[in-house]
Protein backbone atom coordinates (compact mmCIF):
# COMPACT_ATOMS: atom_id res chain seq x y z
CA UNK A 1 0.00 0.00 0.00
CA UNK A 2 1.26 3.48 -0.90
CA UNK A 3 2.16 5.70 2.07
CA UNK A 4 -0.54 8.35 2.54
CA UNK A 5 1.70 11.01 4.11
CA UNK A 6 1.95 14.15 1.93
CA UNK A 7 -0.47 12.79 -0.66
CA UNK A 8 -3.42 14.84 -1.87
CA UNK A 9 -6.98 13.54 -1.46
CA UNK A 10 -6.99 12.96 -5.23
CA UNK A 11 -3.90 10.76 -5.00
CA UNK A 12 -5.24 8.92 -1.94
CA UNK A 13 -8.54 8.02 -3.61
CA UNK A 14 -6.90 7.09 -6.93
CA UNK A 15 -4.45 4.89 -5.04
CA UNK A 16 -7.40 3.28 -3.24
CA UNK A 17 -9.12 2.60 -6.59
CA UNK A 18 -5.92 0.99 -7.91
CA UNK A 19 -4.82 -0.93 -4.84
CA UNK A 20 -7.70 -1.19 -2.37
CA UNK A 21 -11.24 0.17 -2.65
CA UNK A 22 -12.74 3.59 -3.39
CA UNK A 23 -16.29 4.89 -3.52
CA UNK A 24 -17.50 7.34 -6.16
CA UNK A 25 -20.76 9.06 -6.99
CA UNK A 26 -20.69 9.24 -10.81
CA UNK A 27 -23.11 11.46 -12.72
CA UNK A 28 -26.55 9.93 -12.22
CA UNK A 29 -27.59 7.77 -15.19
CA UNK A 30 -31.18 7.77 -16.37
CA UNK A 31 -33.04 4.69 -15.12
CA UNK A 32 -36.12 3.32 -16.85
CA UNK A 33 -38.25 0.54 -15.43
CA UNK A 34 -39.32 -1.51 -18.43
CA UNK A 35 -42.20 -3.98 -18.60
CA UNK A 36 -44.34 -5.53 -21.33
CA UNK A 37 -44.33 -8.79 -23.25
CA UNK A 38 -42.94 -7.18 -26.43
CA UNK A 39 -40.33 -5.04 -24.65
CA UNK A 40 -37.25 -7.21 -25.17
CA UNK A 41 -38.14 -7.98 -28.79
CA UNK A 42 -38.55 -4.28 -29.56
CA UNK A 43 -35.25 -3.26 -27.92
CA UNK A 44 -33.59 -6.14 -29.77
CA UNK A 45 -34.90 -4.81 -33.10
CA UNK A 46 -33.68 -1.28 -32.33
CA UNK A 47 -30.22 -1.94 -30.92
CA UNK A 48 -26.90 -3.62 -31.61
CA UNK A 49 -26.68 -6.44 -29.08
CA UNK A 50 -28.76 -9.55 -28.47
CA UNK A 51 -31.43 -8.32 -26.09
CA UNK A 52 -33.16 -11.67 -25.77
CA UNK A 53 -34.73 -13.71 -22.98
CA UNK A 54 -32.08 -14.26 -20.31
CA UNK A 55 -32.26 -15.42 -16.68
CA UNK A 56 -32.98 -12.90 -13.92
CA UNK A 57 -29.68 -11.44 -12.75
CA UNK A 58 -28.30 -11.07 -16.29
CA UNK A 59 -27.13 -7.78 -17.69
CA UNK A 60 -26.16 -6.66 -21.16
CA UNK A 61 -25.02 -3.49 -22.87
CA UNK A 62 -26.51 -2.51 -26.20
CA UNK A 63 -26.43 0.58 -28.41
CA UNK A 64 -29.51 2.27 -29.85
CA UNK A 65 -28.44 3.32 -33.33
CA UNK A 66 -29.90 5.50 -36.07
CA UNK A 67 -30.51 4.00 -39.50
CA UNK A 68 -27.10 5.44 -40.40
CA UNK A 69 -25.50 3.38 -37.64
CA UNK A 70 -24.80 6.32 -35.33
CA UNK A 71 -25.11 6.25 -31.55
CA UNK A 72 -28.44 7.39 -30.06
CA UNK A 73 -27.40 6.09 -26.64
CA UNK A 74 -25.50 3.30 -24.94
CA UNK A 75 -27.90 1.31 -22.74
CA UNK A 76 -27.32 -1.18 -19.94
CA UNK A 77 -30.24 -3.58 -19.50
CA UNK A 78 -30.51 -5.42 -16.18
CA UNK A 79 -32.80 -8.44 -15.99
CA UNK A 80 -34.76 -8.27 -12.73
CA UNK A 81 -37.22 -11.06 -11.79
CA UNK A 82 -40.38 -9.13 -12.75
CA UNK A 83 -39.11 -6.32 -14.98
CA UNK A 84 -36.02 -4.86 -16.61
CA UNK A 85 -34.01 -1.82 -15.57
CA UNK A 86 -32.67 0.16 -18.51
CA UNK A 87 -29.81 2.54 -17.72
CA UNK A 88 -29.37 5.43 -20.13
CA UNK A 89 -26.70 8.12 -20.24
CA UNK A 90 -27.16 10.86 -17.63
CA UNK A 91 -30.05 13.14 -18.61
CA UNK A 92 -30.80 11.15 -21.75
CA UNK A 93 -33.71 9.04 -20.51
CA UNK A 94 -36.47 11.11 -22.13
CA UNK A 95 -34.69 11.03 -25.48
CA UNK A 96 -34.45 7.25 -25.19
CA UNK A 97 -38.15 6.98 -24.30
CA UNK A 98 -39.07 9.21 -27.26
CA UNK A 99 -36.80 7.22 -29.60
CA UNK A 100 -38.35 3.89 -28.60
CA UNK A 101 -41.84 5.40 -28.76
CA UNK A 102 -41.23 6.48 -32.36
CA UNK A 103 -40.71 2.82 -33.31
CA UNK A 104 -43.55 1.41 -31.22
CA UNK A 105 -46.52 0.24 -33.29
CA UNK A 106 -48.92 -1.57 -31.00
CA UNK A 107 -46.18 -3.45 -29.14
CA UNK A 108 -46.79 -4.00 -25.45
CA UNK A 109 -44.04 -2.04 -23.72
CA UNK A 110 -44.04 0.37 -20.80
CA UNK A 111 -41.14 2.58 -19.81
CA UNK A 112 -41.34 4.36 -16.48
CA UNK A 113 -38.70 6.93 -15.58
CA UNK A 114 -37.54 5.99 -12.07
CA UNK A 115 -34.32 8.04 -12.13
CA UNK A 116 -35.34 10.40 -9.33
CA UNK A 117 -36.36 7.53 -7.08
CA UNK A 118 -32.85 6.08 -7.12
CA UNK A 119 -29.21 6.91 -6.58
CA UNK A 120 -26.06 5.14 -7.78
CA UNK A 121 -22.82 4.59 -5.91
CA UNK A 122 -19.83 3.00 -7.64
CA UNK A 123 -17.35 0.92 -5.67
CA UNK A 124 -13.99 0.63 -7.44
CA UNK A 125 -10.88 -1.37 -6.66
CA UNK A 126 -9.50 -4.87 -6.12
CA UNK A 127 -11.08 -5.10 -2.66
CA UNK A 128 -14.51 -4.06 -3.97
CA UNK A 129 -16.07 -7.54 -3.87
CA UNK A 130 -14.79 -8.13 -0.35
CA UNK A 131 -16.10 -4.77 0.89
CA UNK A 132 -19.53 -4.93 -0.78
CA UNK A 133 -19.92 -8.58 0.21
CA UNK A 134 -18.97 -7.72 3.79
CA UNK A 135 -21.53 -4.92 4.10
CA UNK A 136 -24.20 -7.17 2.52
CA UNK A 137 -23.09 -10.22 4.47
CA UNK A 138 -23.18 -12.07 1.17
CA UNK A 139 -20.99 -12.95 -1.79
CA UNK A 140 -20.85 -10.74 -4.88
CA UNK A 141 -17.48 -11.93 -6.16
CA UNK A 142 -19.22 -14.47 -8.41
CA UNK A 143 -21.06 -11.81 -10.41
CA UNK A 144 -19.78 -11.54 -13.99
CA UNK A 145 -19.67 -8.35 -16.07
CA UNK A 146 -23.02 -6.49 -15.95
CA UNK A 147 -24.74 -9.20 -13.85
CA UNK A 148 -26.89 -8.05 -10.97
CA UNK A 149 -28.56 -9.19 -7.75
CA UNK A 150 -31.13 -7.71 -5.42
CA UNK A 151 -29.92 -7.42 -1.83
CA UNK A 152 -30.33 -5.54 1.43
CA UNK A 153 -27.57 -3.15 2.42
CA UNK A 154 -27.67 -1.07 5.61
CA UNK A 155 -31.38 -1.86 5.85
CA UNK A 156 -32.05 -0.63 2.30
CA UNK A 157 -33.23 -2.70 -0.64
CA UNK A 158 -30.55 -2.27 -3.30
CA UNK A 159 -29.48 -3.71 -6.64
CA UNK A 160 -25.80 -4.63 -6.99
CA UNK A 161 -24.58 -4.50 -10.59
CA UNK A 162 -21.10 -5.55 -11.63
CA UNK A 163 -19.23 -3.09 -13.82
CA UNK A 164 -17.97 -3.93 -17.25
CA UNK A 165 -15.65 -2.56 -19.92
CA UNK A 166 -13.44 0.18 -18.45
CA UNK A 167 -14.85 -0.49 -14.99
CA UNK A 168 -14.01 -4.18 -14.75
CA UNK A 169 -14.36 -5.38 -11.20
CA UNK A 170 -16.33 -2.33 -10.06
CA UNK A 171 -19.76 -2.60 -8.48
CA UNK A 172 -22.65 -0.21 -8.96
CA UNK A 173 -24.96 -0.04 -5.96
CA UNK A 174 -28.41 1.23 -6.95
CA UNK A 175 -30.23 2.39 -3.83
CA UNK A 176 -33.47 4.29 -3.15
CA UNK A 177 -32.65 8.02 -3.35
CA UNK A 178 -33.59 8.51 0.31
CA UNK A 179 -31.18 5.77 1.37
CA UNK A 180 -28.10 6.60 -0.70
CA UNK A 181 -26.34 8.44 2.13
CA UNK A 182 -27.01 5.56 4.55
CA UNK A 183 -25.60 3.02 2.09
CA UNK A 184 -22.65 5.29 1.28
CA UNK A 185 -21.87 5.73 5.01
CA UNK A 186 -21.97 1.96 5.51
CA UNK A 187 -19.49 1.41 2.68
CA UNK A 188 -17.16 4.19 3.87
CA UNK A 189 -17.45 2.81 7.42
CA UNK A 190 -16.29 -0.55 6.07
CA UNK A 191 -13.18 1.03 4.57
CA UNK A 192 -14.00 2.54 1.16
CA UNK A 193 -12.14 5.80 0.43
CA UNK A 194 -14.43 8.51 -0.94
CA UNK A 195 -13.50 9.89 -4.34
CA UNK A 196 -14.58 13.44 -5.20
CA UNK A 197 -16.26 14.40 -8.48
CA UNK A 198 -13.14 15.71 -10.23
CA UNK A 199 -11.11 12.68 -9.23
CA UNK A 200 -13.82 10.32 -10.50
CA UNK A 201 -13.79 12.22 -13.79
CA UNK A 202 -10.01 11.77 -13.99
CA UNK A 203 -10.45 8.07 -13.19
CA UNK A 204 -13.15 7.73 -15.89
CA UNK A 205 -11.01 9.39 -18.53
CA UNK A 206 -7.94 7.34 -17.60
CA UNK A 207 -10.00 4.13 -17.71
CA UNK A 208 -11.51 5.03 -21.09
CA UNK A 209 -15.16 5.04 -20.09
CA UNK A 210 -17.05 6.99 -22.77
CA UNK A 211 -19.90 9.35 -21.90
CA UNK A 212 -22.71 10.70 -24.02
CA UNK A 213 -22.13 14.24 -25.28
CA UNK A 214 -18.34 13.90 -25.08
CA UNK A 215 -17.38 10.57 -26.64
CA UNK A 216 -20.80 9.33 -27.74
CA UNK A 217 -23.48 10.91 -29.90
CA UNK A 218 -25.00 10.92 -33.35
CA UNK A 219 -21.66 11.92 -34.90
CA UNK A 220 -20.00 8.58 -34.04
CA UNK A 221 -20.63 4.90 -34.73
CA UNK A 222 -20.39 2.22 -32.03
CA UNK A 223 -17.28 0.58 -33.50
CA UNK A 224 -15.08 3.67 -33.59
CA UNK A 225 -16.31 4.32 -30.02
CA UNK A 226 -14.85 0.93 -29.02
CA UNK A 227 -18.22 -0.56 -28.04
CA UNK A 228 -17.42 -3.93 -29.66
CA UNK A 229 -18.73 -5.96 -26.73
CA UNK A 230 -22.12 -4.25 -27.11
CA UNK A 231 -22.46 -5.23 -30.79
CA UNK A 232 -23.54 -8.63 -32.11
CA UNK A 233 -22.54 -9.39 -35.68
CA UNK A 234 -24.70 -12.51 -35.83
CA UNK A 235 -28.07 -11.39 -34.46
CA UNK A 236 -29.58 -10.24 -37.76
CA UNK A 237 -31.46 -7.04 -38.55
CA UNK A 238 -31.72 -4.02 -36.30
CA UNK A 239 -31.91 -0.33 -37.07
CA UNK A 240 -28.53 0.66 -38.49
CA UNK A 241 -27.31 -2.94 -38.88
CA UNK A 242 -26.36 -2.67 -42.57
CA UNK A 243 -24.02 0.24 -41.88
CA UNK A 244 -22.44 -1.29 -38.76
CA UNK A 245 -21.96 -4.66 -40.49
CA UNK A 246 -20.31 -2.97 -43.49
CA UNK A 247 -17.91 -1.03 -41.23
CA UNK A 248 -16.82 -4.32 -39.71
CA UNK A 249 -16.71 -6.48 -42.83
CA UNK A 250 -14.80 -4.02 -45.00
CA UNK A 251 -12.68 -2.65 -42.11
CA UNK A 252 -14.03 0.84 -42.69
CA UNK A 253 -13.54 2.06 -39.12
CA UNK A 254 -11.38 5.10 -39.78
CA UNK A 255 -10.72 6.38 -36.27
CA UNK A 256 -10.62 4.97 -32.78
CA UNK A 257 -11.66 6.34 -29.42
CA UNK A 258 -8.40 6.32 -27.51
CA UNK A 259 -6.88 7.05 -24.13
CA UNK A 260 -4.24 9.76 -24.32
CA UNK A 261 -1.68 11.08 -21.89
CA UNK A 262 -0.55 14.73 -21.74
CA UNK A 263 2.22 16.37 -19.82
CA UNK A 264 0.64 17.86 -16.68
CA UNK A 265 0.85 21.55 -17.70
CA UNK A 266 -1.20 20.90 -20.81
CA UNK A 267 -4.87 21.73 -20.56
CA UNK A 268 -6.37 21.23 -24.01
CA UNK A 269 -10.05 21.92 -24.52
CA UNK A 270 -12.45 19.14 -25.52
CA UNK A 271 -12.92 19.43 -29.27
CA UNK A 272 -9.34 20.64 -29.86
CA UNK A 273 -7.79 19.09 -33.00
CA UNK A 274 -4.99 16.57 -32.55
CA UNK A 275 -2.20 17.01 -35.08
CA UNK A 276 0.47 14.69 -36.49
CA UNK A 277 2.89 15.26 -39.37
CA UNK A 278 1.28 18.65 -39.96
CA UNK A 279 -2.16 17.12 -40.54
CA UNK A 280 -5.25 16.75 -38.42
CA UNK A 281 -5.12 13.32 -36.78
CA UNK A 282 -8.15 13.44 -34.53
CA UNK A 283 -9.76 15.46 -31.78
CA UNK A 284 -9.81 15.60 -28.01
CA UNK A 285 -13.13 14.63 -26.37
CA UNK A 286 -12.46 14.67 -22.60
CA UNK A 287 -9.65 15.99 -20.43
CA UNK A 288 -9.07 14.89 -16.83
CA UNK A 289 -9.62 17.85 -14.46
CA UNK A 290 -6.79 16.68 -12.18
CA UNK A 291 -3.35 15.21 -12.85
CA UNK A 292 -1.99 11.89 -11.67
CA UNK A 293 1.72 11.15 -11.35
CA UNK A 294 2.57 14.27 -13.35
CA UNK A 295 0.43 13.28 -16.34
CA UNK A 296 -3.01 14.45 -17.41
CA UNK A 297 -5.25 11.77 -18.91
CA UNK A 298 -7.47 12.58 -21.88
CA UNK A 299 -9.65 10.80 -24.37
CA UNK A 300 -10.09 11.49 -28.02
CA UNK A 301 -10.80 10.10 -31.45
CA UNK A 302 -7.56 9.32 -33.28
CA UNK A 303 -7.26 8.41 -36.96
CA UNK A 304 -6.47 4.73 -37.50
CA UNK A 305 -2.95 5.45 -38.77
CA UNK A 306 -1.97 7.22 -35.54
CA UNK A 307 -3.86 5.00 -33.08
CA UNK A 308 -0.73 2.96 -32.47
CA UNK A 309 1.60 2.67 -29.47
CA UNK A 310 4.35 5.23 -29.65
CA UNK A 311 2.39 7.70 -31.75
CA UNK A 312 3.06 11.29 -30.70
CA UNK A 313 0.37 13.84 -31.33
CA UNK A 314 0.27 17.57 -30.65
CA UNK A 315 -2.49 19.93 -29.67
CA UNK A 316 -2.76 23.68 -29.26
CA UNK A 317 -3.58 24.78 -25.70
CA UNK A 318 -3.98 28.11 -23.95
CA UNK A 319 -0.28 28.04 -23.08
CA UNK A 320 1.29 26.77 -26.25
CA UNK A 321 1.64 23.54 -28.18
CA UNK A 322 1.55 20.40 -26.07
CA UNK A 323 2.50 16.87 -27.01
CA UNK A 324 0.49 13.83 -26.05
CA UNK A 325 1.07 10.12 -26.24
CA UNK A 326 -1.38 7.58 -27.55
CA UNK A 327 -1.90 5.08 -24.68
CA UNK A 328 -4.42 2.57 -25.99
CA UNK A 329 -7.68 2.15 -27.89
CA UNK A 330 -10.85 2.08 -25.82
CA UNK A 331 -12.59 -1.31 -25.69
CA UNK A 332 -10.06 -2.69 -28.12
CA UNK A 333 -11.15 -6.30 -28.00
CA UNK A 334 -11.13 -6.54 -31.73
CA UNK A 335 -8.88 -4.84 -34.21
CA UNK A 336 -10.92 -2.50 -36.36
CA UNK B 1 -54.42 -16.30 -50.08
CA UNK B 2 -57.47 -18.46 -49.43
CA UNK B 3 -55.37 -21.64 -49.48
CA UNK B 4 -52.70 -20.16 -47.23
CA UNK B 5 -55.30 -18.97 -44.73
CA UNK B 6 -56.99 -22.36 -44.66
CA UNK B 7 -53.63 -24.02 -44.07
CA UNK B 8 -53.15 -21.69 -41.11
CA UNK B 9 -56.59 -22.68 -39.77
CA UNK B 10 -58.50 -19.50 -40.61
CA UNK B 11 -62.05 -19.82 -42.00
CA UNK B 12 -62.87 -16.10 -41.93
CA UNK B 13 -59.80 -13.99 -42.34
CA UNK B 14 -58.26 -10.70 -43.29
CA UNK B 15 -54.68 -9.79 -43.97
CA UNK B 16 -53.15 -7.55 -41.32
CA UNK B 17 -50.63 -5.23 -42.93
CA UNK B 18 -48.59 -3.18 -40.51
CA UNK B 19 -45.33 -1.38 -39.87
CA UNK B 20 -43.05 -2.19 -36.96
CA UNK B 21 -39.83 -0.72 -35.70
CA UNK B 22 -36.68 -2.55 -36.75
CA UNK B 23 -34.91 -3.70 -39.87
CA UNK B 24 -31.79 -2.01 -41.16
CA UNK B 25 -33.48 1.22 -42.17
CA UNK B 26 -35.66 1.72 -39.12
CA UNK B 27 -39.08 0.43 -40.13
CA UNK B 28 -40.12 -2.93 -41.45
CA UNK B 29 -43.28 -4.49 -42.86
CA UNK B 30 -45.42 -7.04 -41.11
CA UNK B 31 -48.01 -9.29 -42.75
CA UNK B 32 -50.19 -11.75 -40.86
CA UNK B 33 -53.60 -13.36 -41.05
CA UNK B 34 -56.14 -11.95 -38.64
CA UNK B 35 -59.69 -13.11 -37.92
CA UNK B 36 -61.25 -9.68 -37.54
CA UNK B 37 -60.30 -6.01 -37.59
CA UNK B 38 -59.52 -4.20 -34.35
CA UNK B 39 -61.12 -0.95 -33.28
CA UNK B 40 -59.72 1.97 -35.35
CA UNK B 41 -58.34 -0.36 -38.04
CA UNK B 42 -58.77 0.80 -41.61
CA UNK B 43 -60.36 -2.01 -43.65
CA UNK B 44 -59.58 -2.13 -47.37
CA UNK B 45 -60.98 -4.83 -49.66
CA UNK B 46 -59.15 -5.69 -52.88
CA UNK B 47 -59.62 -8.78 -55.09
CA UNK B 48 -61.81 -10.36 -52.44
CA UNK B 49 -59.17 -10.04 -49.69
CA UNK B 50 -59.73 -7.75 -46.72
CA UNK B 51 -56.72 -5.78 -45.52
CA UNK B 52 -56.61 -4.53 -41.91
CA UNK B 53 -54.29 -1.59 -41.23
CA UNK B 54 -53.91 -0.01 -37.79
CA UNK B 55 -54.13 3.74 -37.33
CA UNK B 56 -50.40 4.45 -36.83
CA UNK B 57 -49.23 2.15 -39.62
CA UNK B 58 -51.62 3.90 -42.02
CA UNK B 59 -49.43 7.02 -41.82
CA UNK B 60 -46.51 5.06 -43.25
CA UNK B 61 -48.43 2.81 -45.65
CA UNK B 62 -50.78 5.23 -47.44
CA UNK B 63 -50.53 4.58 -51.20
CA UNK B 64 -48.51 1.37 -50.80
CA UNK B 65 -49.00 -1.30 -53.46
CA UNK B 66 -48.77 -4.87 -52.18
CA UNK B 67 -47.92 -7.43 -54.84
CA UNK B 68 -46.77 -11.02 -54.93
CA UNK B 69 -44.21 -12.48 -57.27
CA UNK B 70 -44.02 -16.25 -57.25
CA UNK B 71 -41.88 -18.83 -59.00
CA UNK B 72 -38.24 -19.74 -58.52
CA UNK B 73 -37.01 -16.18 -58.96
CA UNK B 74 -39.96 -14.58 -57.19
CA UNK B 75 -39.44 -12.37 -54.17
CA UNK B 76 -42.72 -13.30 -52.46
CA UNK B 77 -44.67 -10.32 -51.15
CA UNK B 78 -43.39 -7.03 -52.50
CA UNK B 79 -44.16 -3.59 -51.09
CA UNK B 80 -44.00 -0.49 -53.25
CA UNK B 81 -44.30 2.31 -50.74
CA UNK B 82 -44.34 5.90 -52.01
CA UNK B 83 -43.57 7.15 -48.47
CA UNK B 84 -40.25 5.27 -48.27
CA UNK B 85 -37.27 7.59 -48.75
CA UNK B 86 -34.70 4.83 -48.38
CA UNK B 87 -35.01 1.05 -48.54
CA UNK B 88 -32.44 -1.45 -47.31
CA UNK B 89 -30.76 -4.07 -49.50
CA UNK B 90 -33.29 -6.82 -48.87
CA UNK B 91 -36.26 -4.49 -49.49
CA UNK B 92 -38.04 -5.39 -46.27
CA UNK B 93 -36.96 -2.33 -44.33
CA UNK B 94 -37.44 1.33 -45.09
CA UNK B 95 -37.28 4.82 -43.62
CA UNK B 96 -39.49 7.84 -44.24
Amino acid sequence: MTQTADLTSTEISLNAAAESVALARPPMPGILRMTGEDALDLIDRLSTNEVIERPAGSGVRTVLTTNKGRVVDLLRVLYMPEHWLVFTSPGNQQRVVDWIDEFTFGEEIELEDVTEENGVITVIGPRGAELVGGVLDGDVGGLSEYQCIEATMAGMGVVINRGGVGLEGAFNVIAPSGGVETVSSALVGAGAVEMDTDTYEAFRVGAGVPVYGMELGEDVNPLEAGLWEAVSFTKGCYVGQEVVARLNTYEKVKRHLSILSFEDRATPEPGAPLMAEGKEAGKVTSVAPVVESGRRAAMGYVRKRYAEPGAILTVETGNGTATCEFVEKVGGRKEG
Amino acid sequence: MQKLAEREGFEEFGLRMAVKGGGCSGLTYKLAFSEAPKKDDKVIEEHGVKLFVDFKSMFYLGGTVLDFSGGLNGKGFEFTNPNAKTTCGCGNSFSV
